[in-house]
């Protein structure tokens, strides 16, 4: 039986690197490609050793594809194509192939930051690396080979993000990656068609939550800023350097346009019209407002956003800046972060997750006095927040995505264990399908039903509709009936007349027989014509045609019945019941009829 | 370990033992442990347990409680491991009786918690960790921790199995029985059976406690897994096998070989798992002393009735040091046939050389093991060589006794081999046809020709000799024709058949990129430059073909290069250049693909390189391409072709002046950073072939500092630091001998030492010295830039007096700007900025600047000239911070002025005593500033600064403060704390 594995090598119950290994009608295919910002060594990215001994990658896969540009989705890309050495066609959107390589030279800048890290790729591997690249348009099918097949989908999250549908013959697997079925300010909802997968593989981040509405979050957001300036205060957003950043700005921008705010808004590093450039540049990942708006007036030209200079840090009065890195583990965000952290009237704002070993994950732990360099301690006064923006499905999301896709199997990744326990149960309550939750390294199994693709002849289609069959139509199966031909690595159902003269040969009948026998009395001679007239009525009632011969037998179709005398035995009648392999239903029922129909006592033979 | 961690330790043990709190961060515990196994490494443990028996209690109170978290369990059984690693921690843990409970699979298993991957991972860790002592080994045995184990090793967690395999290994090859002097023949193969293995056999069985009975049970396990039918159950086992099998020594390894040799054999003849299979036999092989019947399967391998599973197992073995020499034949045979059948190029001599196949194997075999059966033999009947080898000797024993009918049974003998000889061939012959119709039915069907063809075009380059090479070169440039859609030679035989493969791979680039890789690697090979014209001509072709891959060109383009590196007269190939490449190369850089133009870009730049040809127009075109990534490699590219520019006087100082403008352009207004970073690099080129002295120079320097120093970009800065340190060089010459080289970074810090040594070996106009420096002693192609072109208006007058030099150097510094590119840099808040920066005022400093240690009196006037330098601050983000260090240390001078002196010293004197010095000191006296009218010395300014502690802060890594051990532990701390807060979601990065 086929059969399709998934096996994870990241983001098994845990929402560290994505990066999930499939076996599908014999290709295999590597879904996301991503990195661990937690650790310093090889356990950042995934240990590709257990696909295939020698890094023999380019032999072994048939393709990578990236779901979207966050580093835990594709920083290990770089260092698989370059350093371990696949050589085959990685996929991804064309806004993830233009962003990808901005995200990896923010994270090879980090890592140039933390001394004695060996074994990283450069910006050179960086860019050969995406010269592998091949784009994706959505809802365009791309043939990667003879047999398999990719389509991408919209996913919302992030610009360019995209759910993936993969097929070999009739097997297939959608992989989600990291998607949000609730428009944002500047992305759709995701959407996929009724593509009916085996297995559906989801993240499931926000697996038990029921988020409140983003609109809640961002009146949060506009809340704090807003209180902050007012006071007089400082706001830094540390950000990495494209995604959520943006959907920020745009919020702020509004913001201040309505409120006729005068505080100036900052973002670092030159980020801002790097950004502009690839938003308007891909205009139709954005949502649709943005889209019909886009005319009149681009969303992504900020009149109040500018700019920063180093210098303006120390400007006295209030203003926003957005900073990269986002984790304040060094650069800017952290430069600023010292500067204005000893002041209870300014806020910091995080808006992202941090990994342990970084300032801010210790300021969102609640620190309060930080150790610096050169012992010097750190008094954290400023108001820290904690507001998460990124873009995921929760629990509603993912049932509607299920409703929509109508999977097969369901397959959790990208969440943690007792979160997806939770869901799994709900899944397969509501849906009566398997879900899986697979940790890093187990493999599920899914069996999937064969699908042999075969040929119907037009003659036949025509006599099936000639007796009043319904027309041929792909979305509801049928049983037909006729000959199978074999020939040619190739299957063909013909009417049986043709597949005769096709292959040169003579008809052979294959007939049943039964005989039955009564002894004879009054009693079984009545019994018996009893029920031959029982017989014959319920055919008549079936509507079959009867026909009595000269020599007293009966016909039906191509069964034959006919009742004589035993010569050796003259107290018995026999009954005789003869039928053809295509009447095979209808004679044997008769037989049984006779048989069983009649009381017992009366043997049989 | 610290004493602030020691004290932090107990509670934060106390914390991961609770089990109602929970850790936020999933890699607290893996960065714990590292830290542990760090402080562990030295003493096995020893000293951390003394100090931490909070460590013991922890690990205690955790492996008693069923209700903990797995992956605390898992933390807490490596751990455990990791302190019995020592003896001393190992009784310490059996003393609390925690080591029977921990590794208790069947107690997890009841809890539930077995389940969980990451126990059973840890449970494996934790015994590896603890193996490096016998106690350890026999605790194993005792608590019949074998079977577990035995069972995990077809775990469904790749993880779990992979490490049950690897602890199989390790058990296997720790209790080695002695080693025995093994009884080797000339050849290198052994004779089995061999005594010992047998008597070791006993001595397992019948040796229980003795550590032998793990053995015999992993060893019965094994052979038993080979037999299975789990596909799962028999890929472990050969894992096992091949992980195994280099690492034992006789008699153990002879008693293992012999044991699985039958299930080997087995396996052979199912024809399936030929790599783990391949894997095994030639981990076995390339070990040590092998048994002959694993040649022999090996050949089986090689035989296999599937062309892709045999051409795979013929690409392990072509190691050249490792292959089989019996073999070797065999293994080309089978890599080039799919090649040879598709291209009909003659590769192999065959189908005689089936035959020539069978005697050579014939040949090895009788003069490696007096076996008188051909492989063929051996394949056809699938049976175990010994049985063979027995039935020969006893041939040749009836031969030798029966010595009065010799001739009579010679005759007879020569009859029987005719018959046999003849039914061989039948044999031969018949089984050559189907392997031939099975070969051609894979190369008629794309997935299977694709792959075969990867794997004999990819050896080809390892299977050449004088005399084959050409042959395969043709044959790799008949593949890639055919790929572009030109058939096979109509006269060649061997491609009949094969119509269908051929139109399989029509732009298929898989196969086009394999045949590139190939091609570069056979450049190198004898004979290979008599084929260079038709390699090139392909290459040409390939580069025609508008439905190219960008994949394919660019290797199509590193072949090439490799090509024309080996070309003895590259100038041989101007014309096919400048006819073919070209016009071809020109509509390349106008591709719609921008990774097409990028790797032209690259490859022109490097192709003017070699063959001294510019391109200039076309690259200059390409700088306003609307991908940076081009921009970019279009600025490198012309960079490469700064020497032949001004070589050939081309293009004309105006078309130059304009390139630079434009440059500067890029490097001011450009939104990416890679052409940016580009633009600076290639200034560095340019200062290399350029003086700066020239007045276009200078104003463009000028810029390119200003800029560059202040991007957004920190590698924009980086390298302009790196053009600094040119022009420092360049011109404080003098200094870079007597001061530069001498004096070793104060803090020992790596970046100023290394900065150096680079720099002197790839700026060919640093003096030279007046002895020769063995820096210089490097050859021209080690460096880019050819040496012949120094500028004779660039060198140093050596008769400038050096203080005026010195003064002069430094003046002509803060014109360009070099100084205030260096502050910019110092307080960068990028790191590697910064430290670049660092490094390179400190080497001004020592150079240029006298030193204050040397006390007023010691300096000289030339000193002082030096000394009286200034440059302007005004308007510079770090001016504030400047003008506060040079108070501060102008206060705390003078304090030790005033000490050195004597305390009663009237203000006024020390005043009166620095009339001498400098015009801003006297600005000082009259403003209280140490900053006058913006301006400020620059030896000064560099002394204030405290350079060395900047330095030593800045060569450690960012997060050396965050990341350390005493940092996780709070962290650990803070988690708990505050986990009845608003949780932090665990998103995306």
């Amino acid at each position: 039986m086929p059969e399709i594995k998934v096996t994870p090598l990241g983001a098994g119950q845990d929402v560290g690197r994505s990066c999930i290994l499939v076996s599908i009608g014999g290709k295999n295919i590597m879904l996301d490609c991503g990195m661990h910002m937690g650790f310093n060594d090889d356990r950042r990215f995934p240990d590709f050793s257990y696909i295939t001994q020698q890094g023999r990658l380019t032999e072994f896969l048939d393709c990578v594809i990236i779901s979207h540009f966050h580093l835990d989705h594709c920083g290990a890309l770089p260092y698989m194509s370059e350093m371990v050495g696949y050589d085959g066609p990685i996929y991804m959107t064309h806004p993830t192939k233009a962003i990808c390589p901005i995200l990896l030279e923010d994270f090879r800048k980090i890592t140039v930051d933390k001394k004695g890290e060996t074994n990283f790729f450069t910006s050179q591997m960086i860019k050969d690396c995406m010269k592998k690249v091949v784009p994706l348009n959505l809802h365009q099918t791309v043939q990667v080979d003879d047999e398999l097949e990719i389509k991408a989908y919209y996913a919302g999250h992030v610009l360019g993000a995209a759910m993936v549908q993969i097929k070999v013959g009739s097997e297939s697997v959608v992989y989600t990656g990291d998607y949000n079925m609730t428009p944002d300010r500047h992305l759709g909802a995701a959407w996929i068609d009724k593509c009916r997968p085996d297995i559906l593989i989801s993240e499931s981040t926000y697996a038990t939550t029921i988020r409140d509405s983003k609109r809640c979050r961002e009146r949060d957001f506009l809340k704090k800023v807003h209180e902050t300036v007012e006071r007089g205060g400082k706001v830094l957003i540390p950000v990495f350097a494209l995604g959520r950043a943006q959907e920020l700005c745009i919020l702020l921008e509004t913001f201040w346009e309505r409120m006729n705010m005068k505080a100036p808004i900052y973002f670092s590093t030159g980020l801002t019209e790097k950004a502009n450039h690839y938003y308007k540049l891909f205009i139709t990942w954005t949502n649709q407002k943005i889209r019909k708006t886009f005319v009149q007036r681009n969303m992504f030209e900020f009149k109040h956003i500018k700019a920063f200079d180093r210098s303006y840090a120390d400007n006295p009065g209030p203003m926003v800046v957005f900073a990269t890195p986002g984790m304040l583990h060094a650069g800017q965000s952290l430069q600023i972060f010292k500067k204005w952290a000893g002041n209870e009237k300014n806020m910091i704002i995080m808006p992202g997750y941090c990994v342990q070993g970084t300032i801010g994950h210790k300021i969102l732990n609640g620190q309060k006095k930080l150790e610096m360099e050169n012992r010097q301690t750190l008094e954290v006064k400023l108001q820290v927040e904690y507001m998460s923006f990124s873009a995921h499905a929760d629990a509603k999301g993912i049932m509607q995505l299920i409703r929509m896709a109508e999977p097969r199997n369901m397959l959790l990744v990208h969440g943690e264990a007792k979160k997806m326990e939770f869901l799994k149960d709900k899944i397969e309550q509501e849906f009566t399908i398997n879900c899986f939750m697979p940790a890093n390294g187990e493999t599920t199994t899914v069996i999937t039903n064969p699908s042999v693709p075969v040929d119907i002849s037009l003659n036949l289609l025509k006599r099936e509709m000639a007796l009043g069959g319904p027309l041929p139509d792909p979305k509801k199966p049928r049983t037909m009936h006729g000959t199978l031909i074999m020939k040619d690595n190739s299957l063909r159902l013909v009417s049986p007349e043709q597949a005769l003269k096709e292959l040169g040969l003579n008809e052979h009948q294959l007939r049943f027989t039964c005989r039955v026998q009564y002894r004879k009395t009054e009693f079984t001679i009545f019994i018996v014509f009893s029920s031959s007239y029982l017989v014959k009525a319920w055919l008549v009632l079936k509507g079959y045609t009867i026909q009595h011969l000269p020599d007293g037998t009966v016909m039906v179709e191509s069964i034959v019945i006919k009742v004589s005398s035993s010569a050796e035995e003259p107290n018995t009648k026999v009954l005789l019941l003869s039928w053809s392999y295509q009447d095979e239903d209808l004679g044997s029922f008769l037989s049984t009829l006779l048989k069983k129909g009649l009381p017992s006592g009366l043997s049989s033979m | 370990m610290d004493s602030e961690c020691l004290v932090l330790l107990p509670r934060v043990c106390a914390v991961l033992a609770d089990p109602r709190q929970s850790l936020p961060d999933d890699t607290s515990l893996e960065k714990l442990l590292d830290w542990f196994t760090g402080l562990t490494k030295e003493d096995h443990g020893l000293a951390l347990l003394e100090s931490c028996p909070c460590l013991v209690d922890y690990i205690s109170t955790v492996c008693l409680d069923k209700t903990t978290d797995p992956s605390m369990l898992s933390f807490s059984l490596k751990l455990s491991g990791m302190l019995a690693a020592s003896q001393h921690g190992f009784n310490l843990l059996q003393d609390r009786s925690i080591l029977g409970v921990a590794y208790d699979s069947e107690r997890w298993q009841v809890a539930g918690l077995w389940e969980d991957p990451s126990v059973r991972i840890g449970w494996i860790h934790g015994l590896s960790n603890m193996m490096r002592h016998t106690q350890a080994f026999h605790f194993l045995d005792q608590a019949g921790l074998t079977k577990p184990l035995l069972q995990l090793q077809t775990d469904p967690s790749l993880f779990v199995a992979s490490a049950a395999n690897h602890l199989l290994a390790r058990l296997l090859t720790f209790h080695q029985p002695a080693t025995t002097s093994h009884t080797t023949q000339g050849n290198g193969l052994t004779v089995p059976p061999n005594k010992e293995e047998v008597e070791l056999d006993v001595t397992m069985e019948t040796s229980p406690g003795s550590g032998c009975s793990i053995t015999m049970e992993i060893l019965k396990h094994l052979e038993s897994s080979l037999e299975s039918d789990s596909h799962t159950q028999v890929l472990q086992g050969l894992r096992l096998l091949a992980l195994t099998l280099p690492e034992l020594e006789a008699p153990l390894r002879g008693s293992v070989i012999r044991r699985v040799l039958g299930p080997l054999d087995g396996l052979v003849r199912e024809g399936r798992r030929a790599a783990a299979l391949m894997a095994v036999l030639l981990a076995t092989y390339r070990s040590g002393p092998c048994d002959s019947r694993l040649v022999s399967l090996m050949a089986s391998m090689l035989n296999s009735q599937n062309p892709s599973d045999a051409a795979l197992c013929a690409a392990a073995t072509l190691h050249p040091e490792t292959c089989p020499p019996g073999l070797r034949q065999k293994v080309v045979a089978v890599l080039l046939r799919p090649l040879q059948m598709v291209t009909g190029v003659t590769l192999l001599d065959w189908p005689n050389d089936r035959h020539t196949d069978g005697q050579t194997d014939h040949r090895h075999t009788d003069g490696q093991t007096d076996h008188k059966h051909t492989d063929q033999q051996t394949d056809l009947r699938h049976t175990d060589g010994q049985t063979d080898h027995r039935h020969t000797d006893q041939q040749t024993d009836h031969r030798q006794t029966d010595e009065d009918h010799r001739q009579t049974d010679e005759d007879h003998r020569q009859t029987d081999e005719d018959h046999r000889q003849t039914d061989t061939d039948q044999d031969r012959q018949t089984e050559c046809r189907s392997s031939l119709s099975l070969l051609l039915d894979h190369l008629n069907h794309k997935p299977s020709c694709v792959s075969l063809l990867c794997v004999s075009v990819s050896s080809a380059p390892y299977i050449t000799d004088m005399d084959s090479s050409a042959s395969v070169i043709l044959a790799v440039v008949s593949l890639l024709r055919i790929c572009n859609g030109h058939s096979p030679s109509p006269e060649s035989k061997a491609a009949i058949g094969c119509s269908k493969a051929s139109t399989n791979l029509i732009g298929c680039s898989k196969v086009q990129r394999c045949c590139l890789d190939s091609l570069a690697s056979l450049s190198t090979c004898p004979g290979a430059v008599e084929r260079m014209v038709e390699v090139f001509h392909v290459l040409v072709q390939n580069l025609q073909n508008p439905d190219s891959d960008p994949t394919v060109l660019q290797k199509n383009y590193q072949a090439m290069l490799r090509w024309l590196s080996v070309s003895a007269e590259p100038n041989s190939l101007t014309d096919l250049v400048t006819e073919d490449l070209l016009p071809v190369l020109k509509k390349r850089v106008c591709d719609v693909r921008w990774e097409v133009r990028d790797s032209t870009l690259e490859f022109l730049g490097q192709l003017c390189e070699a063959l001294s040809c510019t391109v200039t127009p076309i690259l200059l075109e390409a700088l306003c391409d609307q991908e940076s990534y081009v921009r970019a490699s279009a600025i490198s590219a012309l960079a490469r072709t700064l020497p032949l520019s001004d070589q050939q006087g081309e293009p004309g100082n105006r078309t130059q002046e304009q390139t630079l403008g434009q440059l500067l352009d890029i490097l001011s207004q450009d939104s990416e950073g890679f052409p940016r970073r580009a633009v600076v690099q290639f200034f560095i080129s340019w200062l290399k072939t350029h003086p700066s002295s020239s007045s276009s120079s200078s104003s463009s320097l000028c810029s390119v500092l200003s800029l560059g120093s202040t991007d957004l970009d920190w590698e924009v800065k980086v390298h302009t630091l790196e053009l600094v340190e040119l022009l420092m060089e360049e011109t404080l010459p003098g200094h870079q001998e007597s001061e530069l080289g001498s004096a070793p970074p104060p803090y020992g810090g790596s970046g100023g030492t290394n900065l150096l040594t680079h720099t002197d070996l790839t700026h060919p106009y640093a003096v030279t010295p007046s002895q020769p420096s063995p820096l210089l002693t490097h050859t021209p192609s080690e460096t880019h830039t050819p040496l012949t072109h120094t500028h004779p208006t660039h060198t140093t007058p050596t008769h400038t007096h050096p203080t005026t030099s010195v003064v002069c150097g430094l003046s002509r510094l803060v014109e360009l700007g070099v100084v205030t590119a260096l502050l910019n840099g110092l307080f960068d808040c990028d790191r590697p900025v910064a430290l670049k920066a660092c490094s390179l005022l400190l080497r001004l400093r020592d150079a240029v600047c006298p030193s204050r240690s040397l006390g007023k009196g010691a300096m000289t006037t030339d000193d002082t000239t030096v000394a009286k330098v200034t440059f302007d601050l005004r308007g510079q983000v770090w001016e504030r911070e400047v003008t506060r260090k040079l108070q501060e240390k102008r206060g705390s001078d003078w304090v030790k002025e005033s000490r050195e002196v004597g305390c009663d010293r009237p203000n006024k004197n020390r005043d009166s005593d620095r009339t001498d010095g400098a015009g801003s000191e006297a600005c000082d006296r009259s403003t209280g500033k140490s900053v006058c009218e913006g301006s400020a010395r620059v030896c000064e300014v560099l002394w204030s600064l405290g350079l060395e502690e900047r330095q030593s802060v800045l060569s450690q890594s960012s997060d050396h403060v965050q990341n350390s051990p005493l940092s996780l532990l709070e962290d650990i701390l803070n988690a708990i704390d505050t986990s009845h807060t608003d949780k932090v979601i665990v998103d995306c990065y």
